[in-house]
């Protein structure tokens, strides 16, 4: 190579030698440069790769020995790279292995880890499948609850529809049940007012049908009278003789007349008959004779009450043998809505009634010395002033300022009779020892005779003085005036047949259980015994604080007849004895007004005392 | 109320110098007989009562307010005697007002129960005590009549029984039946036993013998508590 570049060199520095050498020179030179350029262009390929070959060759050269020091000597690269442990090379040697056991061992670990991990990812990879399976079942389920939800909204869709057609429907129902409950409503109220109606309708028929009885009977009573009255004037038109041919004719005979005449002329009719009969009478009723006097009085006494036989007499009332004198009061309490006027104890002495001033009349029952209400009388259209219980304790008569008496039966049915005929205020009605026959006294100045049966006047008897009181004993009437006089009236006579004058008003009587004694409170403050034999005042009963408090307070005898009781203006109740005269007890303190009027039970175990405050006091010995 | 007595006083001394006797021929009117028919509600009184004034059992009947009247004239020994028949009403609220009615002036009792029904018969004897009650004074003649005998497979009341209360309480016994047709006569015969022995007790008037003028007084042969007023 050297040559070339040499060889042309000198061409082209021999061509610059000599100018006409130049020319020649140049063309060398040229055709010097035209060989070089056409044999170099033909070279240069080579010497290029050849270039490249060394290049690389060299590369290689440099590699390989690096290699080869590496491979051989592993060491020299170690002392090369740190020479402090290259001087310990010969010493760690075996640590050396160590370190490459342990480096093998962590290969053999990371390899099996590397192993594990991927056994676990290969595990992984088949899970993911199977959530990928599941994952699309879940989406396919998914997609058919989306389904059968739209399924069932459209349902309950429809069902809605249903619901609010549902809801009208009832709303119409509702309205037809609130309709027909109106409806309903309304005829109840018409069926009550029809039952109504017909309760009222059946109480018209009722009382209708009472009325036609009432007329029945009264017709059948006209037809009777006209009937008889035709036969007797009948029988007036023919004569007659009687012979008397036996003793007892006459009785039977005159049993047989009174059969079919009517009531109210009995006594009439009977009368002269039965004097004719008395004998006959006389001598069989021996029991009662005691002088020809009185057997001639009762004989006549029986007959204008119209009684045939003794049945018509009240049974002997059980007798009393000794009272008990009250000591204490062991029950009090308010009666009546107003002042008590009257009070009484039965025949059987179990009960107690008591009349006020309130209208009614009440019935206690005396139970464990306690009064315990057990019934109401009403009907009075007035004060009461007195009461009275029959001497069989049927019934009851009070007496009332409504004018009237009233009666009234304790069987149950409750029936009232009105006695009406006087025109001022009742004071006394008392029962007759006659069955159904009763007295009364009143402020109109009469007494009057009652027939309970028919509630007709039998007799009425005209005084010259207001009646406070009457009392009746066998054998006639007594009654008691403002005029201060005590009239006693008999049967068989209209005029008065005895009058016994008291220092002041009378205001009460009242006779003995053997009717030998009469028994009366005046205004004067005093009470009197009158012995009914004599007709005579045997004694007079007063006391310090004993002051008589109203015109109609009533004193009495103890059912055995030994005492006298009486309440006082100050509420004190005051006991005499009647045999010695003196003041037996007076007691004190219950009463805060003016005691009206007292009752001794037949028993005598009891006393009630009723005032104008309203209350009952029952008092007892024990 | 005096001047009248004192006309009745008159009257009354002339009859009584008469006899007993009958004189219907004279009379312008009949007598009246009232008997009540007494017992508990449903025991056949209406149906008793129909079948004596109209001779046939009422189809239905109701119950009885207050008081029903059913009258029929019957002949009796040649007396028209009219029998009143007050059919009672047996429920106590339609007749507690109207007791007192019924036994005013009343000639005869007909107690009435049901055979085949033993309360009605246990019931008699308040219905015994109410009419002893209300007729104090009067000696009624009083019957017990048990009804309804045709039903003979559902009688609960013996006859034996009914006789010995009927005996004890001084009672003639009748057993009928309103309805059964049989029975009829029946019916109708214990009235007229009633009525005849009404008529028999309770001489209608004193009346003067149309032959001669002279009358001879006798005793009667009752006893003396037969009044029947």
């Amino acid at each position: 190579m050297a040559g070339v570049p040499g060889a042309a060199e000198g061409l082209s520095r021999g061509g610059g030698a000599g100018a006409a050498r130049s020319g020649w020179k140049r063309h060398i030179i040229r055709a010097l440069k035209q060989r070089d350029r056409r044999q170099k262009a033909s070279f240069q390929d080579v010497i290029q790769a050849y270039n490249r070959v060394l290049e690389n060759t060299s590369f290689l050269q440099h590699l390989t020995g690096k290699i080869q020091t590496e491979l051989t000597d592993p060491q020299i690269s170690h002392t090369s790279r740190s020479p402090r442990t290259s001087l310990l090379v010969p010493n760690s040697l075996e640590s050396l292995h160590a370190m490459k056991e342990q480096y093998q061992e962590q290969v053999a670990v990371l390899q099996s880890t590397g192993g594990e991990l991927a056994y676990k990812i290969i595990e992984l990879n088949k899970s993911l499948v199977d959530k990928d399976g599941k994952l699309e079942e879940q989406e396919a389920r998914v997609s058919e609850l989306d389904q059968e939800v739209r399924h069932l909204e459209a349902s309950r869709k429809c069902l809605q529809v249903l619901v609010d057609l549902q809801e009208t429907d009832n709303a119409e129902l509702k309205e037809g049940y609130d309709t027909m409950l109106k409806c309903k409503h309304q005829r109840e109220e018409e069926l009550r007012i029809a039952v109504h109606k017909g309760e009222e309708a059946l109480q018209g028929i009722v009382k209708k049908k009472e009325q036609e009885a009432v007329h029945r009977n009264n017709k059948n009573e006209r037809e009777k009278k006209i009937r008889i009255s035709k036969v007797i004037k009948k029988a007036t038109e023919k004569t007659v003789s009687i012979d008397m041919e036996r003793e007892d004719v006459a009785t039977l005979d005159l049993k047989t007349l009174s059969l079919d005449i009517p009531e109210p002329q009995d006594s009439g009719k009977t009368l002269n008959r039965a004097f004719r009969s008395a004998s006959a009478t006389m001598l069989r009723s021996s029991k009662f004779v005691e002088t020809f006097k009185d057997l001639f009085d009762f004989r006549k006494r029986r007959v204008n009450s119209m009684c045939s036989q003794s049945e018509n007499l009240y049974p002997r009332a059980p007798v009393c043998v000794a009272a008990t004198i009250p000591s204490k009061a062991i029950f009090v309490l308010e009666a009546h809505d107003s002042e008590v006027n009257g009070v009484k104890f039965s025949p059987s002495s179990k009960l107690v009634a008591t009349g006020g001033a309130d209208r009614v009349i009440k019935l206690w029952n005396v139970i464990g010395g306690r009064l315990q209400r057990i019934q109401d009388l009403e009907g009075c259209n007035s004060s009461i002033t007195s009461v009275e219980f029959s001497p069989s304790g049927s019934q009851i008569l009070a007496a009332s300022a409504d004018k009237a008496a009233h009666l009234w039966k304790l069987d149950g049915s409750k029936s009232k009779d009105t006695l009406t005929g006087h025109n001022d205020k009742v004071t006394a009605a008392k029962f007759k020892s006659v069955v159904h026959q009763a007295v009364t006294g009143s402020m109109d100045r009469t007494v009057k005779e009652w027939d309970l049966h028919k509630g007709a006047c039998l007799r009425s008897i005209k005084v010259p003085s207001f009646c406070t009181d009457v009392v009746c004993s066998d054998y006639y009437i007594i009654s008691g005036h403002h005029d201060k006089k005590i009239r006693f009236w008999d049967s068989r006579v209209t005029r008065c047949t005895e009058e016994i004058p008291v220092q002041g008003k009378v205001t009460s009587l009242n006779i003995n259980p053997e009717q030998t004694q009469l028994l009366s409170c005046s205004r004067d403050d005093t009470l009197k015994v009158i012995d009914l034999r004599m007709n005579n005042v045997r004694q007079v009963f007063r006391a310090d604080g004993f002051k008589c408090g109203g015109d109609l307070t009533r004193a009495i005898f103890s059912p055995d007849g030994n005492y006298a009781i009486a309440g006082s203006a100050d509420g004190a109740l005051f006991i005499w004895n009647v045999t010695t005269g003196h003041l037996e007890k007076s007691l004190q303190g219950m009463h805060s007004a003016s005691v009206n009027a007292v009752a001794w039970s037949l028993s005598g175990e009891y006393v009630v005392s009723v005032d104008r405050r309203k209350m009952a006091v029952l008092w007892s010995a024990f | 109320m005096e001047p009248e007595a004192s006309s009745w006083r008159l009257e009354s001394s002339v009859e009584l110098s008469l006899t007993s006797s009958t004189a219907s021929s004279l009379l312008p009117r009949t007598r009246i007989f009232k008997i009540i028919v007494i017992g508990d509600s449903n025991v056949g009184k209406t149906c008793l009562t129909y079948r004596f004034c109209s001779g046939c059992f009422p189809g239905r009947s109701e119950a009885t307010i207050g008081v029903d009247f059913r009258e029929r004239t019957v002949d009796i020994d040649c007396e028209k005697i009219k029998i009143q028949l007050w059919d009672t009403a047996g429920q106590e609220r339609f007749r507690k007002s109207m007791v007192q009615h019924y036994y005013r002036n009343v000639h005869a009792v007909v107690f009435v129960y049901d055979v085949t029904n033993l309360d009605s018969f246990l019931s008699l004897p308040s219905w015994i005590e109410e009419c002893k009650q209300h007729s104090l004074t009067y000696d009624v003649p009083r019957i017990l009549v048990g009804n309804k005998c045709d039903l003979t497979d559902e009688i609960q009341v013996p006859t034996d029984m009914a006789q010995k209360f009927a005996d004890g309480q001084n009672m003639p016994l009748f057993e009928t039946s309103a309805k059964n047709p049989n029975d009829s006569d029946h019916v109708e015969a214990i009235f007229l036993t009633l009525a005849h022995k009404l008529k028999c007790h309770k001489p209608m008037m004193l009346s003067q013998p149309p032959d001669n003028n002279k009358v001879l007084l006798q005793p009667e042969q009752k006893d003396a508590v037969t009044c029947w007023c």
